[in-house]
């Protein structure tokens, strides 16, 4: 129930002017009759619609719960009135009377001697009823039996399947489907058989067949001719047996006959011919002799590398290519006598041809460089002594001037430009050398060998402060005199800017230009100026020339001072406009513009028109180019400085410079294909 | 007669017998008499709507017997 009880409700419901609860303590509450508070349906609905507004609903709500609580009672009353009838009717029924005749009243009124009489003659005619019955019932079996059908009824008949297909299972056999005035005997067959025989037929047929298989037997072990031709002129082959009622069939009994009547056939045994079997091509092991072999190795081992052939071919073409050579292992002449010989003999087909070749062809290889080192010492002693002897070439007219032509050009390139490491080497392998030599000279053992192999027990640093100190001397003479190549060596800027020039001149960095053209330029402008600056103070002081004259005349004694002052304004603009015409005169006639437009990068460099206008572009869109340009850029940047750096004589990494190019900047300056060394 | 249940979510809940008819300025009184807070204190609403307004009834709010609403502080905003 609420925690405000209702009659704390109902005290504060009347102080606000509202109806009480029902169901309070206080009887103030009269209204409420029942436990149901319904409103009363008004008398007619206002605007005539029933149920138009909330008041009407709950009203007919009231009405409508009303009718269906009386329709509830009168509905329960009636169950129970029915149910109160039934229940009397039962109770009635209950004790009703039965009617109609029970047994007693049915018997006849017969006393009990009739009844007696009468039961003899009653039992004979039981008795004849019971007879009448088991005889009906024997001839009843009797029809059945003769009715009964065995398998000695199916004699004769035939079934459409080979025995064998019958295996194990119980498989019902029925009258074969066929046309009522066949003249055939009726035929079994098993239906599921028949369907089997069907679906195997059909995958045959599936099966692709070869028309002819020369293997193919059937099923006697014997061929037929044309056998898939079989089937279309006798018809299909079916298998059938007929039963004879015995529980065989009529085909076993027949063969069984047949197999009777013929002769019994005497068995042969064929072991007689096994006697003259051959033996087995094998020896038997235990009638095999094993003869110990003696051990040869070295024997064998010689052999084995003679088989070898490419062994044998290389041997073979090294030996004449090393006669002086002491041949290792210490091996006799004999063996490689005879290795020769089977060389030799082994000439016999194409392979060894090819064999043969190849060996020719190694040992060329080989004796070549078998040459090399000999010969490369005493081609670098005989350098050492004569520089260059082999671009020494004497003239037709003898004045042992060094002519360097296109060709030799061209060679000489090529050997700057493939050969450098090898060249430098060649220079480090010729240092050493000399080295070798002084230490020779002071008195100490002979390292180095024909080759220029240093001996390492010899330190390094001597022998580098020795090439040091050769180095530093060859620069110096060089310096100063012609160099052993023949050419004039460098200018160096320690001489003056004569000496500069020319070296830059040498470099190919700065090109003769047309000088006197550019002085008479430079003339003409200086003069210019001066005739300018002359003609100028010349004006002027004939303006103050004239002043002073005007001054002292009479005119301008009786003059105001305005009307001096417009005077004077006068003058000047009349000088003015003079002395402009004047300019203008003097620059009509002499002056000639000499405008050059020199864009300078970032790096110091002169820009051309192109890269200028680069640059421009790139100002201009706010963005310049990407890594790897501005990279290559860099690079090229770069290489130019080194290029600048490098002296013309010397090969530099970059592969300008060095005399071959010397040349060929001289002969490009010149205009000329050679150059001329005197 | 219906029974309204007030509830405000922190421990205070309260059963108050009404009509359907009855006004929730009655109902409020009621609650004000039961819980101890003055009238013009107490708001009523249902779960996510408007608080209700004095001068309408209870059947106006549909709030039928068993029905809950939730007591708020009314503080005059």
């Amino acid at each position: 129930m609420a925690d405000l009880s209702i009659d704390e409700a109902n005290k504060i419901r009347l102080s606000m002017g509202l109806a009480a609860l029902p169901g309070g303590t206080v009887s103030a509450a009269p209204a409420a009759p029942s436990g149901l508070n319904f409103k009363t349906a008004p008398d007619g609905d206002s605007d005539g619609e029933p149920a138009s507004t909330i008041e009407t609903r709950e009203a007919a709500a009231s009405d409508n719960w009303k009718k269906l609580e009386e329709e509830r009672i009168a509905k329960e009353r009636r169950a129970e009135r029915a149910a109160a009838i039934k229940k009397e009717r039962e109770k009635a029924s209950r004790f009703a009377k039965l009617e109609g005749r029970g047994l007693a009243d049915e018997a006849d009124d017969v006393d009990d001697l009739a009844w007696l009489k009468s039961s003899k003659k009653r039992q004979k005619k039981i008795a004849k009823e019971e007879q009448m019955r088991l005889e009906l019932e024997e001839r009843e079996r009797q029809a059945l039996e003769a009715m009964q059908y065995t398998d000695k009824d199916l004699a004769g008949v035939k079934v459409g399947h080979e025995v064998d297909q019958f295996d194990d299972e119980d498989q019902i056999l029925v009258l074969k489907d066929t046309a009522v005035d066949d003249e055939d005997d009726a035929e079994l067959e098993a239906v599921e058989l028949r369907e089997k025989e069907k679906l195997q037929e059909r995958l045959d047929t599936k099966k692709r067949k070869r028309a002819y298989d020369p293997n193919e037997m059937d099923e006697g072990g014997q061929k037929s001719i044309l056998a898939q031709y079989d089937d279309e002129i006798e018809g299909k082959k079916s298998k059938a047996f007929t039963l004879d009622g015995m529980g065989r069939t009529v085909e076993d009994a027949q063969v069984e006959a047949a197999s009777a009547a013929k002769p019994k056939k005497v068995a042969i045994s064929l072991d007689l011919l096994k006697d003259d079997a051959p033996a087995n091509d094998y020896l038997d092991f235990s009638e095999v002799k094993m003869k110990k072999q003696k051990k040869k190795k070295s024997k064998k081992s010689k052999r084995e590398r003679v088989e070898d052939e490419e062994d044998m071919v290389v041997e073979a073409a090294e030996e004449p290519a090393a006669d002086n050579m002491v041949l290792d292992g210490g091996e006799v002449t004999a063996p490689a006598q005879k290795k020769k010989k089977v060389f030799d003999e082994s000439f016999v087909d194409d392979d060894d041809l090819q064999a043969n070749l190849a060996a020719q062809r190694q040992k060329a290889l080989k004796k070549r460089k078998k040459m090399r080192p000999e010969d490369l010492a005493r081609q670098l002693r005989e350098e050492a002594s004569t520089p260059q002897p082999d671009v020494l070439e004497s003239t037709e007219d003898g004045e042992g001037a060094l002519v360097i032509d296109e060709t030799t050009e061209f060679v000489q390139n090529l050997g700057a430009v493939g050969d450098a490491d090898e060249e430098a080497a060649r220079r480090q392998r010729r240092k050493s050398s000399h080295i070798s030599e002084g230490i020779k000279s002071m008195g100490e053992n002979p390292v180095a060998d024909e080759d220029g192999d240093i001996d390492m027990g010899h330190s390094y640093a001597e022998a580098a402060e020795a090439a040091e100190a050769r180095n530093r001397s060859e620069s110096r003479a060089r310096s100063n005199s012609i160099t052993e190549t023949g050419l004039e060596a460098e200018k160096t800027i320690d001489q003056g800017l004569g000496a500069t020039l020319a070296l830059l001149r040498q470099r190919g960095l700065v090109t003769q230009s047309d000088a006197s053209d550019k002085n008479t330029l430079y003339r003409s402008r200086q003069k210019f100026l001066a005739d300018k600056i002359k003609a100028e103070t010349d004006a002027e002081r004939q303006r103050k020339f004239a002043r002073e004259r005007e001054r002292t005349s009479t005119r301008w004694a009786n003059m105001t001072p305005r009307e001096r002052e417009e005077w004077a304004r006068k003058n000047n603009t009349s000088a003015d406009m003079q002395e402009s015409r004047r300019l203008a005169e003097l620059f009509n006639k002499e002056y000639t513009p000499n405008v050059e437009l020199k864009y300078v990068d970032e790096f110091g460099r002169q820009m051309n028109a192109k890269e200028a206008f680069k640059q421009l572009s790139h100002q201009f869109h706010g963005k310049g180019s990407g890594n790897t340009k501005t990279k290559k850029f860099l690079d090229k940047v770069e290489s130019e400085k080194k290029k600048m750096a490098e002296s013309s004589l010397e090969v530099g990494r970059s592969g300008v410079g060095g005399l071959g190019n010397a040349f060929d900047d001289q002969a490009r300056k010149k205009g000329t294909a050679g150059v001329r060394l005197q | 007669m219906i029974l309204v249940t007030i509830n405000d979510r922190l421990g205070t809940k309260t059963q108050v017998p009404c009509l359907p008819s009855d006004p929730i300025k009655l109902l409020k009184a009621m609650v004000a008499a039961k819980i101890g807070r003055p009238v013009h204190e107490i708001m009523l609403k249902r779960q996510g709507e408007r608080p209700f307004h004095d001068n309408l009834t209870c059947a106006d709010y549909a709030i039928s017997h068993g029905v809950q609403i939730d007591l708020e502080l009314n503080t005059g905003d």
